[in-house]
């Protein structure tokens, strides 16, 4: 006659799940003076490692990339500055030149007349 | 029936003094606690992982850990607590590197090693058993942790919420959710209940 629901079940984990003794060579590792990392991870990095180093690499690689960038926009920027400044005083100075001669010209108008 | 297990008395739980001492850094101290706690630690672990090799690496990072951190155990908590903490933190941090290559090996090697009974009742047996803990598995991480803490450990559900960090409640319902799923997909073995394990 079956088990009645639920008890089947927790008679049967509670037999398949139960508590088993520990093999003799864990205290050989917990003891190892030497490497402490687990056996599957001894002979290369750990994978938290090497995220955490790429992570780092790329970070540093950004910011140089962006310190370049931002060296070079600022460089050209000032650059342009510059030109424009120096366009605009030109400029100013032609339009002096011309706004000058059209006063000139009309002082010169009005004096005649 | 959770009850019923004389042999979870027969480890004392560990004395203040004998933490004390391993917070000096005593070996022999160390010595007994790992000792005291190496089986449960193994277990959980085994059962977690359902590997062996990946049982020993967790059990191992779990007493490096103890080892490391055991200066800073306060006494808020029992120790025990406090190690079960570790261990479920390790197992949670360790993912599984694999399937066993050959799980249906395992079974007929166990089978044929078996002395006393007939193959054939020890195969049925170990069929159940390799199910059980395969079914157990497959389990999302938050609900196997809870089914192993409650049947590798038989903890209370106060014990386990205190261990998970989360009220009983939530220990409640993932252990009903884990039944619903355990039930369903060991329907099969109902009648095959009987017997006690060697």
């Amino acid at each position: 006659m079956p088990k009645p629901t639920g008890i089947w079940l927790e008679s049967m984990l509670t037999r398949e799940l139960c508590r088993v003794p520990a093999p003799a060579q864990l205290w050989d590792r917990v003891q190892l003076p030497g490497d402490p990392r687990p056996n599957s991870q001894r002979g290369k990095a750990p994978r938290g490692a090497i995220s955490i180093c790429l992570a780092w690499a790329s970070t540093a690689a950004l910011l140089v990339v962006s310190a370049v960038g931002l060296h070079a926009y600022l460089k050209n920027e000032v650059a342009l500055a510059a030109v424009r400044s120096a366009g605009v005083v030109h400029l100013q100075a032609a339009c002096h030149l011309c706004h000058s001669g059209d006063e000139l010209q009309a002082v010169g108008q009005r004096g005649v007349y | 029936m959770l009850l019923d297990a004389p042999e979870r008395e027969l480890v004392q739980p560990v004395d203040r003094e004998l933490i004390q001492a391993c917070q000096r850094g005593d070996h022999d101290a160390f010595a007994l606690l790992f000792e005291a706690y190496r089986d449960r630690v193994y277990s959980i672990a085994l059962r977690f992982s359902g590997d062996a090799s990946v049982a020993l690496d967790i059990a191992q990072d779990t007493f490096l850990k103890l080892l490391s951190k055991i200066g800073e155990f306060r006494g808020e908590a029992s120790f025990e607590s406090w190690l079960y903490r570790l261990v479920v933190n390790s197992c949670l941090d360790h993912r599984r590197v694999g399937r066993r290559w050959s799980p249906l090996l395992d079974v007929w090697l166990t089978a044929l090693r078996a002395s006393g009974e007939s193959v054939l009742q020890r195969l049925l047996r170990t069929e159940v058993a390799e199910s059980v803990q395969q079914v157990v598995r497959k389990l999302p991480p938050e609900l196997r942790m809870v089914v192993i803490l409650r049947y590798t450990e038989e903890l209370s559900y106060d014990h386990i919420a205190e261990i998970l960090g989360c009220p009983s409640g939530t220990v409640a319902s993932r252990l009903n959710r884990a039944h619903k799923l355990l039930e369903r997909r060991l329907s099969g073995f109902r009648n095959h209940g009987g017997g006690n394990r060697a």
